[in-house]
């Protein structure tokens, strides 16, 4: 086996042209293979991640509300009303409640996000409890402080995109007479809620009680004449809007009557299966690009496969010579399958190496480009498709080469030796 | 002398050429050639002498006819049998360059105890046949290692300069010499050479020569392939073929 290894080994380096066409096209494969599936999956989670936010399957509203409770979720709009933030603990203990969040809407704001002035809606959210917005909070690293922001893709985000990586350009957004950080954006969905603007709870909170959060201030917002706090109606002071719930699997209207049965002065309304239509819509776009991508591996392969099959073909002399040497037909296709498959794993690992580092180096770039924050694929995540894409390229040399050497041995090593000259 | 090494009976190699149309390259040849005999093949061109020698060195099939090697018919035997036969007893030189073009000079020789020790794992249970085929009785000297062996016969076939050069830096009759060196590293008891003094100078050839009649002296049975009289009547058997008959012996 050692030796069969240094045999092919030397035959490549010693045909150094034919060896660079072998593993140029298994490093073509394996880029394309890499960098397609890797953008899949990269919209697939993104997408995931926005229906998330959208995919409560149940509100707890205060009594009376429960008519607009959909509607505010997607809409964004600020509506005020409260109840106390008391009713989130008996909730929380129905055991099929698996998530369950508060939130708390502000009022809408009028101000300068990332360059776009508009009317934004202002909404506290608890970065500890919430599922919603999880996957933007986490997308860098350290928690989320108490003053940052999330942005929608409609209040300034798009904007954002364009230094997202830059960690001394920070984008401040004044609220409340006090300064603001831009986190992060969120993945447009397409609605109402793109223009919401989201806080820390507990920052909220303390702005509602009228507290000035120095650190927060600049010399001017200090000494400014502009009220400190600049929240319109008083707001109670454990207030919260709504409660955000996810049930366990299968268990919506049975959470549901559970949490009637407690009696709470609250309304509780199903989710609007928002995340559910949004996977229904985005089935057939799904489809197609795993079609596409099929398509691609097929195609990718079949190249590869016609490049390593006519070099091959070439050596159909030197199969019959080394039979006629006494190598049986297993040693003889043993040698060459060594050599291409080493051709097509060394242009497998230079393939994936080469998208792997592309793509993760120009990750804001890509983003920026296709105007999506879009959530990659973490690194061990990518090192495992790499993996799996190394060892498709060498199956698809050996394979490849597999084809002609077959028909090479099929015939007497004297016709093979006679037809390669 | 009375073993046979090569026992050819009726043997024709007929080629189909389109539907109805076939050329003989070999038409009912019975020969049978001892072991320890030294015979040069001789004929016009096209007269089928490396069709003659491709078949008795199990490279090639015949269309018909029976064939026994070394005391084992070999007319129904399968690949297994071929591959240790081709491996264990024939040494075959080509008339045209066969040398490996990536592998050095030195690698080429050595490229046919490579391969059958690679073969060997497979066949270790299967081929207990192929254990007597000590029966194929190799020549003194046979201790030696491969690598010793490489040595002695780049002397031999004076090469050994030129031992780590890849084939194309080589001449032809260069070329020539190497194979036949390949062809001996395994100490076969059969060489089955095609035209091994073809590309050579006679002072080449010549040596070439005495190199086969040492070996012959040793027990190897020769079947050589020569368009030259001259080295035909070196041999102690001349078998002359036309349009594929054996019309001399
Ligand atoms: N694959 C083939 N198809 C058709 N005819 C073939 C084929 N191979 C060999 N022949 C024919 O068989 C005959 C014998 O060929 P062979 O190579 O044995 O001749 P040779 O005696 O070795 O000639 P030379 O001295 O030129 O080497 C030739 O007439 C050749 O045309
Ligand atoms: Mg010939």
């Amino acid at each position: 086996m050692r030796n069969t290894a240094t045999i092919a080994w030397r035959n490549l380096k010693r045909k150094p042209a034919r060896t660079v066409l072998l593993m140029g096209s298994a490093a073509i494969t394996a880029f394309l293979l890499f960098a397609s599936y890797f953008f899949l999956h990269s919209m697939e989670r993104s997408v995931q991640a926005s229906g998330e936010r959208l995919g409560a399957d149940l509100y707890v509203v205060p009594k009376g509300y429960g008519g607009q409770a959909g509607e505010m979720t997607i809409s964004g709009t600020a509506t005020r009303f409260y109840m106390s933030e008391h009713m989130l603990e008996p909730i929380s203990r129905i055991p099929e409640v698996e998530h369950i969040a508060p939130q708390l809407y502000l009022q809408t704001v009028n101000t300068v996000c990332c360059k776009v002035e508009g009317e934004f809606p202002i909404v506290a959210f608890d970065p500890n409890r919430d599922f919603t917005l999880q996957a933007w909070t986490t997308l860098k690293k350290g928690e989320f402080a108490p003053n940052e922001l999330l942005i929608g893709s409609e209040a300034g985000g798009k904007n954002y995109l364009y230094h997202y990586d830059y960690s001394t350009i920070q984008e401040k957004v004044v609220l409340f007479n006090h300064t603001f950080l831009v986190r992060n954006l969120l993945f447009p969905t397409g609605m109402g809620t793109d223009k919401t603007i989201f806080m820390h709870l507990d920052t909220a909170r303390r702005l509602i009680r009228g507290e000035r959060l120095v650190e927060m201030q600049s010399e001017e917002q200090k000494h400014g004449t502009v009220n400190a706090v600049g929240v319109e109606t008083p707001i109670p002071d454990d207030a919260i809007s709504i409660l955000l719930i996810k049930a366990k699997p299968g268990t919506t209207e049975f959470v549901k009557r559970q949490i009637e049965r407690l009696q709470l002065p609250v309304d509780v309304v199903k989710g609007t299966g928002l995340r559910d239509s949004l996977k229904t819509q985005l089935f057939p776009v799904k489809i197609l690009s795993y079609a596409i991508i099929t398509m691609m591996i097929l195609m990718s392969g079949l190249q590869a496969a016609t490049m390593f099959s006519a070099i091959i073909s070439e050596r159909r002399k030197e199969i019959g010579m080394l039979r006629a040497m006494g190598a049986s037909r297993w040693t003889a296709s043993q040698l060459l399958l060594t050599e291409a498959g080493l051709a097509g794993l060394i242009g497998g690992m230079v393939g994936v190496t080469l998208s792997y580092a592309g793509l993760y180096d120009n990750r804001v770039l890509i983003m920026q480009l296709m105007k999506l924050p879009l959530l990659f694929p973490d690194l061990l995540t990518g090192l495992w498709l790499g993996l799996i894409i190394i060892l498709l390229t060498v199956m698809i040399a050996v394979v490849a080469a597999w084809l002609p050497i077959r028909s090479a041995l099929r015939i007497e090593p004297y016709e093979a030796i006679r037809e390669g000259e | 002398m009375s073993e046979t090494m090569i026992q050819m009976q009726n043997i024709s190699k007929r080629y189909t050429l389109s539907f109805e149309v076939h050329r003989h390259a070999l038409e009912d040849v019975t020969i049978s050639i001892h072991r320890g005999e030294f015979v040069a093949v001789t004929g016009p061109s096209g007269s089928g002498k490396s069709t003659f020698l491709a078949i008795a060195g199990l490279i090639d099939t015949p269309t018909s006819g029976e064939l026994t090697l070394a005391g084992r018919s070999m007319t129904q035997a399968d690949e297994d049998e071929r591959t240790a036969f081709r491996a264990s007893t024939c040494g075959f030189v080509f008339q045209f360059p066969s040398l490996i073009p990536t592998m050095t000079v030195r690698e080429n020789i050595l490229l046919p105890t490579m391969l059958q020790a690679q073969n060997r794992p497979k066949r270790w249970r299967k081929e207990k046949g192929a254990a007597d085929s000590g029966s194929f009785s190799r020549t003194a000297g046979q201790a030696i290692s491969p690598d010793d062996r490489a040595d002695q016969l780049l002397d031999r076939v004076g090469l050994l300069d030129k031992q780590h050069d890849l084939p194309y830096r080589l001449s032809g009759g260069e070329q020539r010499r190497v194979a036949l060196a390949r062809a001996l590293i395994h100490h076969p008891p059969l060489l089955l050479a095609d035209e091994p003094t073809g590309a050579l100078d006679p002072e080449n050839a010549a040596l070439i020569m005495r190199l086969f009649h040492e070996l012959n002296r040793d027990g190897t049975t020769i079947v050589m392939v020569t368009h030259d009289m001259e080295i035909a009547g070196q041999t102690e058997r001349m078998i002359s073929l036309k349009n594929g008959l054996c019309i001399r012996d």
